[in-house]
C-alpha cells in the first residue's frame, strides 16, 4: 500500500501532468506572471549582485535564464537569484492562510529546469502550479504552530514544492518524488530573525535550489527517512500540532486548489500592514484638504496582532528594514498617497518627514480585527495661523474592511499587468510585459516555453535595432 | 554578550593576534573555556581517511551524479584534489558525506563516535578551501580554522535541545563549518557574522536521518551550506546580526 507521502505525490504529479481546471490555470497564470514582474524589477539589484559574484567565483556559469539578465547561469546559481530576486522586496504574492508566498520559489525551480527539460507550455505551468499547490497544503497542515514558532515558511515549504515542480519536469514517478521530499526534508531554511535582511529572500533561493537537488539525489537512487509527511514525520518536526487532513489527499477530484487562495500583493512589504496602508492612502486627500501634514498630533491604528508581531520595527534603517515597519507604511501612506518601490526605498525609509510621523504611530493590537482589515484613526492640532484656543479639527479616521488585492477583494487582471508593466519598465521596457502576459496565456496550448523567455531577457543590440 | 559574539571571538583569537583580537575580558575568558577542541593534524589526516574510505559509497556516486562541472574520472580521488567543479561547497559536500557514509558503514554510533559524525562537516569545511598554504590568509591554517569551528559548533549545540526531531549535531554542525569556511576565507567582524547568520537561517537536519542515506546527506550538505555562506558573506550577502540569540533565531526554534 502507497505511503501517504506517495499518494501526495501522486496526486501532485497527476496535476501537475494533467489538465489545470479553469480556476487554478487562471490562478496559475497570474501568479506566474506576477513574480515574473518582481524578479526583473530586483535582477539588478544589490542582493542579486551578491549572488553573481558568488556564482562566478564558484564557476556558476550556464544555460538558465534569470528573468531581466542577459548572462545566463547554471541551473543551481539561477534558482538560487531568481528566488532571491522575485522575492527580494517583498512585492509578490502571499496564501494569507499560510503566509506563504508560493511564487519565489516555484518561478525560480521551474525557470531553472527548462533548459535540460525543454517542457511545453502545459507541462511548464502544470509543474508551477503543482509546485505552488504542494507546499500551500503542507503549509496548511503545520499551520499556524510552525509560522508562529518563527519559521520563514515560504523558505521551510518551499523546498518541498520545488522538490515537486522539479519531480514534474524531470519525469519522476510518485515513489521517487516521495523520496525527494524525504531528502527535501533534510534541507530546509528560514527563520523569521533573517526579516529585514538579504538573507530572508535567500530563503525562497534557496528553498528552489535545494528542492532541485533533492529531486536530482532521489533520482540518482537516494532517499531518506520512510514517508516524511506520514505520522511522526518532518510535519511534525515542523510544527507542535499538526493537521494530516490539509494534505488533501485524494485530491484534486472536485476539490479547489489553495493556488486559488493565492494574493497579488499591492505594496512592496510585508502582507499584514497592507489594510493599514490603504487606510493611509485613503486618508491622504483628506488630511492634505485641511492642513498641512505637519499638523498631525497622534496616529493610532487599530489591527490584527500580526501587524506588531511581524511588522513592529519602529524606525527602520534602510529600504529592506522599511518592509518590515507598518509605521513606516502608514507614515509614506499618509505623507505622499502612494506606497511602491520609491516609497521603500533606502532614501524613504531615512526621510526626516518619515521619521517623525513613523514616532508618531500607536500600534493597537486586537485580536478580533481579521487580517485583511484595519481601522486608521488621525488626530490634528489647530491649523497653522489660527487664534490661541481655536478647536482642533475633527480626527480623519478611516476603517478597510478587506484590503485591496485580498481574497475578498482581488486584484483584476488589468490591475495586475498595471503593475508588471511598472516592475519590468526600468528594466526591459513596459512593453516586455505586455509580451510576457501574452506568452503566459498561451502556454495552455504552447509547444514550448520560447516565446515567454524571449520576453524576459534584454534585447541584443542587433535586436533593438531591427 | 550574545552567542554570536562570543563565537566572533574565538574566531579571532584563531585568527591570531592582531586579525581580530577578543573584544573584551570576557571574550578572551569565554574563548579559554570553549576552545578546549584541540584539533590535531592527526585529527586532519584521519578524516581525510575516512573521506576516501567513503568516496564510493552511494551517497557520494549520487552527489557526483548530480553535482555541476564534469565528473571526475576517478570517483575514489575525490576526498584528495579532484574538485568535481570549482566551487568548493561541493567539494566540502563531497567530502562531509563521503567521511560520514564511512564512518556509518564502519558502525560507529554517530554520537558516541571519536568525532561526532555531524561535525564531520566541520573539517569537510576546512578541507574544502584547505587550497595550497600561501593562498590561506596570513597566519591562518587550516587545523587553526577546524579547531574555532569545532568550538564554534560545541558553542551552539549546548543551546539545542535534544528533541523535537531535529539532528542538534548536524545544525550545529552548519555554524562551525560556516566559522571554518569563513575563517579560511580570511572573513572578519561584520562579515564573520553574516556568514553565522546565513548558516543558521540554514541550520537544518532531521534525527531520523539516522540509518539512511539522508544522514550523509545532510552532514554534507552542513558542510555546503557553512562554504556557501562564508562566499556569500564574502560576497556581501547581509543577515541578522544576532542569529543565535535573536527573538526568532537559531536557539528559540531549535532550543
Amino acid at each position: 500500500m502507497p505511503s501517504i507521502t506517495e499518494d501526495f505525490c501522486a496526486a501532485m504529479l497527476r496535476a501537475a501532468r494533467g489538465q489545470l481546471p479553469p480556476p487554478a490555470d487562471r490562478a496559475a497564470r497570474r501568479s506566474l506572471l506576477n513574480v515574473l514582474g518582481t524578479a526583473v524589477s530586483a535582477s539588478g539589484s544589490a542582493a542579486v549582485g551578491v549572488l553573481l559574484t558568488a556564482a562566478d567565483e564558484a564557476g556558476g556559469n550556464g544555460d538558465a535564464t534569470v528573468p531581466g539578465l542577459a548572462r545566463t547561469l547554471d541551473p543551481y546559481w539561477a534558482a538560487l537569484a531568481t528566488g532571491t530576486a522575485a522575492h527580494l522586496d517583498d512585492f509578490d504574492d502571499t496564501h494569507l492562510a499560510t503566509v506563504i508566498h508560493p511564487g519565489a520559489s516555484t518561478l525560480a525551480t521551474v525557470l531553472s529546469l527548462v533548459p535540460e527539460t525543454a517542457p511545453s507550455g502545459p507541462a511548464f505551468l502544470g509543474a508551477f502550479a503543482a509546485g505552488c499547490e504542494a507546499q500551500l497544503r503542507i503549509g496548511c497542515a503545520v499551520s499556524p504552530a510552525h509560522y508562529d514558532h518563527g519559521w520563514h515558511i515560504t523558505g521551510t515549504c518551499g523546498v518541498f514544492g520545488a522538490a515537486v515542480a522539479a519531480a514534474a519536469l524531470l519525469g519522476l514517478d510518485a515513489e521517487t518524488t516521495a523520496r525527494a521530499l524525504s531528502l527535501a526534508a533534510t534541507m530546509t531554511a528560514g527563520h523569521r530573525e533573517a526579516f529585514g535582511t538579504m538573507t530572508k529572500p535567500l530563503h525562497a533561493g534557496k528553498a528552489a535550489a535545494n528542492g532541485v537537488l533533492a529531486a536530482r539525489l532521489a533520482a540518482a537512487g537516494l532517499g531518506g527517512p520512510a514517508d516524511p509527511l506520514g505520522d511522526g514525520g518532518v510535519l511534525e518536526v515542523l510544527a507542535a500540532s499538526v493537521d494530516r487532513d490539509a494534505l488533501g489527499l485524494g485530491w484534486p477530484e472536485g476539490q479547489r486548489w489553495e493556488l486559488e487562495q493565492n494574493t497579488i500583493k499591492t505594496y512592496p512589504c510585508g502582507v499584514v500592514a497592507h489594510p493599514a496602508m490603504d487606510a493611509a492612502i485613503t486618508a491622504h486627500p483628506r488630511l492634505a484638504e485641511l492642513a498641512g501634514q505637519a499638523e498631525i498630533t497622534g496616529i493610532t491604528l487599530r489591527c490584527n496582532p500580526l501587524v506588531p508581531e511581524l511588522m513592529g520595527r519602529e524606525q527602520p534603517r534602510d529600504g529592506l528594514e522599511s518592509r518590515f515597519s507598518a509605521r513606516h507604511g502608514v507614515a509614506v501612506g499618509l505623507l505622499y498617497g502612494r506606497a511602491g518601490l520609491a516609497e521603500f526605498s533606502d532614501a524613504a525609509a531615512t526621510a526626516p518627514e518619515v521619521a517623525r510621523l513613523r514616532s508618531l504611530i500607536t500600534l493597537d493590537a486586537d485580536p478580533d480585527v481579521p487580517r485583511d482589515a484595519a481601522v486608521l484613526r488621525v488626530t490634528r492640532g489647530p491649523a497653522p495661523g489660527s487664534p490661541p484656543g481655536a478647536p482642533e479639527p475633527p480626527p480623519v479616521e478611516v476603517a478597510v474592511e478587506h484590503t485591496r488585492g485580498s481574497a475578498a477583494l482581488p486584484l483584476t487582471d488589468d490591475e495586475l499587468l498595471a503593475k508588471v508593466r511598472a516592475l519590468f519598465g526600468p528594466v526591459l521596457g513596459e512593453a516586455a510585459a505586455d509580451r510576457a502576459r501574452d506568452a503566459i496565456n498561451k502556454l495552455p496550448a504552447a509547444a514550448d516555453t520560447a516565446e515567454l523567455f524571449a520576453a524576459l531577457r534584454p534585447l541584443t543590440e542587433t535586436e533593438r535595432t531591427s | 554578550m550574545t552567542t554570536t559574539d562570543e563565537i566572533l571571538a574565538l574566531a579571532g583569537a584563531a585568527a591570531g593576534p592582531g586579525v581580530a583580537a577578543p573584544a573584551s575580558a570576557e571574550a578572551a575568558g569565554s574563548v579559554a573555556e570553549v576552545g578546549a577542541a584541540e584539533v590535531t593534524e592527526a585529527e586532519l589526516a584521519a578524516f581525510g581517511a575516512a573521506a576516501a574510505r567513503g568516496a564510493n559509497s552511494d551517497v557520494v556516486r549520487a552527489l557526483l551524479a548530480v553535482s555541476p562541472g564534469p565528473p571526475p574520472a576517478q570517483p575514489d580521488t575525490v576526498p584528495q584534489a579532484t574538485v568535481p567543479s570549482r566551487n568548493p561547497a561541493w567539494t566540502a559536500w563531497l567530502t562531509g558525506a563521503a567521511a560520514a557514509a564511512a564512518a556509518g558503514e564502519a558502525g560507529e554510533n554517530s554520537k558516541t563516535a571519536p568525532v561526532h559524525h555531524a561535525w564531520l562537516a566541520v573539517f569537510a569545511a576546512g578541507l574544502a578551501l584547505s587550497g595550497s598554504p600561501e593562498r590561506l590568509p596570513a597566519g591562518m591554517t587550516v587545523r587553526a580554522a577546524v579547531d574555532a569551528g569545532m568550538s564554534a559548533a560545541a558553542l551552539v549545540e549546548t543551546g539545542l535541545d535534544d528533541w523535537g526531531g531535529w539532528s542538534p549535531g548536524t545544525v550545529a554542525a552548519t555554524i562551525g563549518a560556516g566559522v571554518t569556511a569563513g575563517l579560511l576565507l580570511g572573513l572578519t567582524g561584520p562579515r564573520l557574522r553574516a556568514a553565522i547568520g546565513i548558516c543558521a537561517t540554514q541550520a537544518s537536519g532531521l534525527a531520523a536521518a539516522e540509518g539512511t542515506q539522508a544522514l550523509a546527506l545532510q552532514v554534507g550538505k552542513a558542510a555546503f551550506n557553512g562554504v556557501e555562506a562564508a562566499m556569500l558573506a564574502r560576497a556581501g550577502l547581509t543577515a541578522p546580526a544576532e542569529p543565535l540569540d535573536g527573538r526568532r533565531g537559531l536557539f528559540a526554534l531549535f532550543g
